[in-house]
């Protein structure tokens, strides 16, 4: 069972990882130069490589991938902001959970995008509705995964709080939030990311504005594949980055557990 | 009258289990000399932990009074230490930092509770692993840490409550011998709660039966063995054999 | 993921002092629930009453229960619901169908997920409403644009539940299966099945939650009928009652969807439980 095989290597996983795309987009390529597929409709991998390299050059697309990351931003905060105080509060309060816990479950079932059409009137179309709806995205996953963090809190460990007379702010700082931290980091993990595919809906389903989401959808009203799989491939790059980093954020921050791979 | 740092007047406790009230301990009088090392003996379930924690301050008891220096104790009190069972090291603190958690909220500042935790920490031989995460220990070792931790704010009083029963024998006889050093060392009064009568006759100067159901006291036997004392030593072995006899005479009586 | 209200049913460990913990007994216990959704409402109706908030922005509870009704009686709600319920099941089924082997296959061969999992964990990182535009050039407005989004949604949470079930079988029961010679069949039943069962309803619970709330995305965006639609026409016609009428039935829908399927997993962890 042990044996290490050629494609258990460092080179071997990497080789493979990429030759699944590289096989995909020869094929694609190959039948975009015979002519099978409508060259109207459908870019070649060439045709998306040169619409990359344009899309880099072009301080529009940039300029759209900025208001992009700063509205999310903007939006995660509160939402992160918003979300820790409440799970932490539910977390600690049995009374909070016995009155708002279920609500909240209910509230959590509603899917997220039904609340796009509300908030547009009750909030407005422009930067506060996309906002607001970027932060309640991102809040969701926080307050529940909090409250089940600080939930988690054993009670032994919170004993030596006793033991040790220890202030609000030890307490806190020492106890609460370490022991509490996986949760809470989990949640944040998640609002990172929930955050980034609310901040491209907001921008799909608010009024338009500025934004990459904004930018892909005039792409696609041109017929513009080619722009429109650029775009994409950055709103992905984007996402994939967010997550890679928090994971190494989360990793480093929960690097006195034992059982921290994922 | 003999100077006396702790006493328990007809202390009382007792739990409510599935809707029926039981009664874990009854009408204990206790007394603990400065100084002194004692052991509480008693077979599993007779209430001695809860007796520790009554002491400790983390419970309150029914009935009875608890006097600590005098003074009848409200709370957790800082001249008291606990050392439990398990270590309790919290696993996101490095080992330097539990210690330190004993002496949040008192007078020191930053820099002299990381001296006084490093010199407990010495004290137990592992100031290498100051940085250390309580996962990398082994058990023996971290129950050294719970040990410093136990020891840095210079209790008048500390409690045991079965601060080796999960550990492998031979690491156990180790920190047996550890605990006896630090013990000459500080000179801090020792309550130990233990199932392991050969552990009590080895440590204590005085072995306290406790019999079950409820919990009450029985027999207090002064073990004036010279120290140190040999694990092997027939003398010991001939208080050990009593103290077990004692112990079967109430099992059958239960 | 068990919510913050499932915590109420966890027993509470008894207190130090042995006795259980007391939560406040205000309220009779089983009501307490309700007290926030009935202040809610009594807060929504009084806006109502005294016109604090302009009904135009915030309708009263009987126009909405009156917009809710003539949708129904219209068909509008009828046809509506028909036609997302449909694409649901059909887009789930196609999910599920793509999931379930893609998690096995990762699974049982390092080499096909050493292939196909760089792409995939690339694809689910794309957000899924960077697809649309994409598809929405290849395919139109039409049903496959909307069943793939629907599959994919479906299809991630499955995949990574499945592999993640396989990979989640104690080797110690497999050598079980290989001590007691058992036949594959036994093995099948006795060790596999309850082993990943849990695992992987979870995988397909989950599924069917993002589901519904990626249709409803889907429908807002690039649709001319179903549920998601008609919420848009009500928020473009300035309709507010239809508009939150509407958007009860969809939040209801996602509830139910979700609460049964916790039961049965709970059920089902109940009697496979141990397993994992």
């Amino acid at each position: 069972m042990n044996t290490r095989h050629w494609h258990d290597t460092r080179l071997g996983t990497l080789g493979l990882g990429l030759a699944f795309p590289a096989v995909l987009a020869l094929v694609w390529q190959v039948v975009a130069n015979k002519g099978i597929i409508d060259p109207s409709v459908w870019a070649s991998p060439w045709r998306v490589a040169l619409a990359v390299s344009s899309q880099v050059q072009d301080p529009q697309f940039w300029a759209d991938l900025g208001a992009s990351l700063w509205r999310d931003a903007q939006g995660t905060a509160l939402g992160i902001l918003f979300g820790l105080t409440a799970g932490l509060a539910l977390g600690r309060s049995a009374l909070l959970r016995a009155y708002f816990g279920p609500t909240l479950d209910a509230g959590k079932a509603v899917p997220l995008f039904t609340w796009v059409p509300l908030l547009s009137v009750w909030v407005g179309s422009g930067e506060g509705g996309k906002i607001t709806f970027i932060a309640i995205a991102a809040s969701i996953p926080v307050l529940f995964n909090t409250a089940e963090g600080v939930l988690s809190l054993e009670p032994r460990h919170l004993e030596l709080v006793r033991l040790y007379h220890l202030g609000l702010i030890t307490r806190i700082r020492r106890v609460v939030l370490p022991g509490a931290g996986p949760g809470i980091l989990r949640g944040v993990h998640q609002a990172v990311l929930y955050g980034w595919l609310a901040t491209i809906g907001a921008e799909f389903l608010f009024e338009a504005g500025n934004g990459i989401g904004t930018n892909i959808m005039g792409a696609r009203d041109l017929y513009a594949l080619d722009v429109v799989i650029a775009d994409m491939m950055a709103i992905g790059l984007v996402g994939v980055v967010l997550d890679l980093s928090f994971g190494h954020v989360e990793r480093y921050l929960l690097r006195w557990r034992e059982d921290h791979r994922t | 009258m003999t100077q006396e740092i702790l006493r328990l007047n007809a202390v009382s406790k007792s739990f409510i289990v599935n809707g029926r009230k039981v009664e874990a301990l009854s009408g204990i009088d206790l007394t603990l000399r400065p100084g002194e090392f004692t052991a509480l003996v008693g077979a599993s379930g007779c209430g001695k932990s809860t007796l520790l924690r009554l002491i400790a301050g983390l419970d309150t008891p029914d009935a009875g009074q608890i006097l600590l220096d005098g003074v009848p104790i409200n709370g957790a009190s800082r001249s008291c230490g606990l050392i439990f069972q398990d270590h309790r090291l919290l696993p996101w603190l490095s080992v330097v930092q539990n210690i330190e958690l004993a002496l949040a909220g008192t007078k020191y500042a930053a820099a002299a509770r990381r001296a006084l935790a490093l010199a407990s920490l010495e004290l137990v031989g592992l100031t290498d692993f100051a940085g250390a995460f309580p996962r990398q220990l082994s058990g023996g070792m971290a129950q050294r840490v719970a040990l410093a931790r136990g020891f840095v704010n210079r209790p008048r009083l500390l409690l045991l409550d079965e601060p080796f029963s999960a550990l492998d024998s031979l690491t156990r006889a180790r920190l047996q011998t550890e605990l006896l050093r630090i013990w000459a060392h500080e000179g801090t009064s020792m309550l130990l709660v233990t199932h392991d009568v050969e552990e009590a006759v080895l440590l204590a100067d005085r072995v306290i039966v406790l019999a079950p159901n409820p919990g009450r006291l029985n027999i207090a036997l002064d073990i004036d063995l010279p120290r140190p004392r040999l694990r092997s030593s027939a003398e010991l072995a001939a208080v050990k054999a009593e103290i077990l006899h004692w112990l079967d005479d109430l099992a059958a009586a239960a | 993921m068990s919510g913050v209200a499932d915590r109420q049913v966890i027993v509470l460990p008894a207190r130090s002092n042995g006795q259980p913990y007391a939560v406040g007994q205000a309220w009779p216990r089983r009501l307490r629930f309700a007290a926030v959704p009935v202040l809610l409402f009594l807060l929504w109706q009084t806006s109502a009453s005294f016109k604090l908030i302009p009904l135009l922005i915030l309708p009263s509870p009987l126009q909405v229960w009156q917009a809710f009704l003539a949708a129904g009686a219209s068909g509008t709600l009828t046809t509506a619901l028909e036609v997302s319920l449909r694409r649901l099941a059909l887009g789930y089924v196609f999910g599920v169908a793509l999931g379930l082997p893609l998690g096995l296959l990762f699974a049982i061969s390092p080499v096909i997920r050493k292939l196909i999992a760089p792409s995939f964990w690339f694809i689910v990182r794309v957000p899924l409403l960077a697809w649309i535009p994409f598809l929405m050039v290849l395919f139109g407005l039409g049903e496959a644009l909307k069943l793939i989004i629907i599959a994919k949604a479906v299809m991630t949470p499955v995949t990574i539940n499945t592999e993640r079930a396989i990979h989640g079988i104690p080797a110690g029961w497999r050598e079980l299966g290989r001590l007691y010679r058992l036949s594959p069949w036994v093995t099948l039943r006795r060790i596999l099945f309850p082993a990943t069962i849990l695992p992987v309803f979870t995988g397909l619970r989950l599924g069917l939650v993002q589901a519904w709330a990626v249709l409803v995305a889907v429908e807002l965006l690039a649709s001319s009928n179903g549920i998601g639609f008609q919420l848009t026409m009500a928020r473009q016609l300035f309709q507010l009652d239809t508009m939150l009428a509407l958007m009860a039935v969809v939040g209801v829908i996602g509830f139910l969807l979700d609460r049964v399927l916790a039961l049965a997993e709970r059920r089902i962890g109940r009697r496979f439980g141990g397993a994992v």
